[in-house]
């Protein structure tokens, strides 16, 4: 029996860079009808399975990326656990978005807010403005991960939201330790009691 | 009744399943004598599995007695009991043959053979008023489950003919089933002897003893929620477990049925700078036709619902009717209606082609949707849903729902 701790995730990014594929796909591409809760695609709960047997529920929360709709953002990144920033590799534009966002959740949101940065449309790699590298080490200068994903072919989806449910766990337990009243009052919700049957082993597809 | 052979029962199941319910989610391992220990090993977890989602008025004990009657059938026998859930076990003739097979490491597919496991779950869904049952095979060959499912499936088809014929005069015996049962629980709650009724009035008094005054109480609306959810399920812990498996709901309406229009105060005083902005930016814009707005907005064209007056209208009427309603389950299904038609507007006019899905395409319409709302205390029953979301939990998806009337409210006043 374990208990399964449920975590906010929000999606950002700029509009039309894939956000809702990226959830989407993550959601639906290996779909167990007691996974979902909703057919709405800007809002899937999900659980992950991370090593050890830990089994954590996701609540993945789309976002409107227009720059007209970015007062809104706080809105839905208030108590969120971590934070999945999504730019396309083939538009130079939605990479500085990136930095846009995670300046405003280094600063709005929780201070432990966890962050991964999907470089969406890794299939159009001939089409790419950004280069890997540069990505990846923007992402290690703010203690973020970096994952190449595609919607379209599933490439580094479930990699990065895999990534993400254990960030958010590691900090949960860290938060967890270091004061064990307040380990529930946000993050790690406990939800539910489990005896079920265990989950098949998901593909580890290198990204 | 006509036995079919395995194969026929398990293809009628799934082409079934694929027609009708993805709720019916049924998986099997196709017979075969040539059944590999591997091939047998992967169907443990992935046996037999059928759900379904029923009214509260088909009862547990009747849907188990079914279960019982299948397994019986089928000559499972009950392993283990409880109040929701059976197990039943089939374990062929004992024979020192089978004894070994069961033993040997390398006979997975007899030991399959010799035992399997069936179990029935029956959970209630007291958000959707629901009874969820569950029948799954934990262990064994999934032919012989797939029969138990089959006959279960049957049994519960002819049972609900059987009620649906009984009740043919009156469509909505789920509802009546509710007004039943809340009929009863307003008869405990009232009467001030009983301990429930006791507590009830108790609760009544402490709240109006704390929260009478509005504008003090609307400093704090969420301790109040918080306050008044817990006194709800002391109530439902007296009571609620012996009258109905969905009594929870029918306190909630008892109670917010007697204290709800103090709290609208309460709500509306927390919210009356935002009421009257958002009136204003209303009134500035009265002038601007339907397609101004949505230009104003950026819908896309695509769900601008170009030549149809009123787009969009039954999703506003639903939001319209928010007042109508004292208690916040009544008030969350005017918003997830709203959504509902929101989304369906789009799929009729565009004959399936086109979805409203993603939230930069939504949120616009949202807003639109808001600004059509004529309800002066939308801000007030927003908020007041959102504490009631935040306050219960497994309400995750109507909190993300409400969250984005509450930024179409703000990006109403801050934008247009």
């Amino acid at each position: 029996m374990d208990s399964v701790k449920e975590f906010k995730i929000v999606t950002l990014g700029e509009g039309r860079v894939g956000k809702t594929s990226l959830t989407l796909k993550f959601a639906r591409n290996e779909f167990h009808d007691n996974e979902i809760s909703t057919v709405q695609a800007n809002f899937i709960q999900k659980d992950v399975q991370l090593d050890g047997g830990i089994q954590v529920r996701l609540n993945i929360w789309d976002t409107a990326g227009q720059e007209r709709f970015r007062a809104l953002a706080p809105n839905y990144y208030r108590q969120a656990n971590g934070a999945v920033i999504a730019y396309d590799i083939t538009d130079a534009g939605s990479f500085n978005k990136v930095k846009a966002w995670v300046k405003e959740l280094q600063s709005q949101a929780d201070k432990d807010i966890s962050i991964v940065i999907a470089g969406n449309k890794c299939d159009r790699e001939s089409e790419r403005q950004i280069s890997a590298q540069d990505a990846i080490d923007y992402a290690n200068s703010i203690n973020a991960a970096h994952f190449n994903s595609s919607a379209k072919s599933g490439k580094g989806v479930n990699e990065l939201y895999t990534e993400i449910a254990r960030r958010v766990y590691a900090v949960h337990q860290k938060n967890a330790k270091a004061n064990p009243q307040l380990s529930n009052s946000r993050g790690g919700r406990r939800v539910r009691v489990t005896n079920d049957e265990p989950q098949k082993p998901k593909n580890k597809n290198c990204c | 009744m006509d036995r079919k052979p395995e194969s026929e029962i398990e293809s009628s199941i799934i082409s079934e399943q694929a027609k009708t319910d993805k709720s019916l989610d049924l998986l099997y391992l196709q017979p075969s004598s040539k059944t590999s220990p591997r091939e047998i090993g992967k169907s443990r977890v992935r046996l037999p599995c059928y759900k379904a989602v029923l009214p509260l008025s088909v009862t547990t004990s009747f849907l188990l007695d079914i279960f019982l009657t299948s397994c019986n059938k089928q000559k499972f026998l009950i392993s283990e009991q409880t109040p929701n859930s059976i197990t039943a076990t089939q374990t062929l003739t004992s024979t020192m043959r089978n004894f070994f097979t069961c033993i040997l490491p390398l006979s997975e597919d007899k030991k399959a053979k010799t035992s399997s496991i069936v179990r029935i779950d029956v959970r209630v869904n007291e958000k959707n008023c629901a009874r969820v049952v569950t029948v799954k095979g934990i262990h064994g060959f999934p032919n012989r489950i797939c029969q138990v499912i089959q006959v279960f499936k049957e049994l519960l088809e002819k049972a609900g003919t059987e009620y649906f014929k009984e009740n043919k005069e009156d469509n909505d015996y789920i509802v009546l089933n509710f007004q039943t049962v809340f009929y009863q629980i307003s008869r405990i709650l009232s009467n001030a002897e009983s301990p429930a009724g006791k507590l009830c009035l108790c609760f009544t008094e402490e709240f109006w003893k704390r929260y009478g005054d509005i504008q003090l109480a609307a400093q704090n609306t969420r301790v109040m929620m918080s306050f008044i959810k817990s006194s709800i399920d002391g109530i439902n812990d007296i009571i609620g477990k012996n009258i109905h498996s969905h009594s929870r709901l029918a306190i909630e309406k008892f109670v917010f049925t007697k204290i709800f229009p103090h709290i609208k105060k309460i709500y509306c005083e927390k919210k009356s700078e935002v009421a009257i902005r958002l009136h204003q930016k209303k009134e500035e814009n009265h002038l601007k036709t339907d397609e101004e707005l949505m230009r104003q907005l950026d819908i896309k064209s695509k769900f601008c619902i170009v030549g149809v007056k009123n787009p969009y209208f039954a999703a506003i009427e639903s939001l319209n009717s928010l007042d109508k309603h004292n208690c916040p389950i009544d008030k969350l299904n005017c918003i997830l209606e709203s959504t509902t038609h929101m989304k369906t507007t789009i799929i009729d006019y565009w004959h399936g082609k086109e979805e409203l899905e993603t939230m930069d395409d939504q949120l616009p319409v949202i807003i639109f949707i808001v600004f059509k709302t004529y309800l002066e205390t939308f801000p007030a029953q927003i908020d007041f849903l959102l504490d009631y979301s935040r306050v219960n939990t497994g309400m995750d998806n109507e909190n993300r729902l409400l969250i984005n009337y509450e930024a179409a409210v703000s990006f109403i006043l801050s934008d247009m």
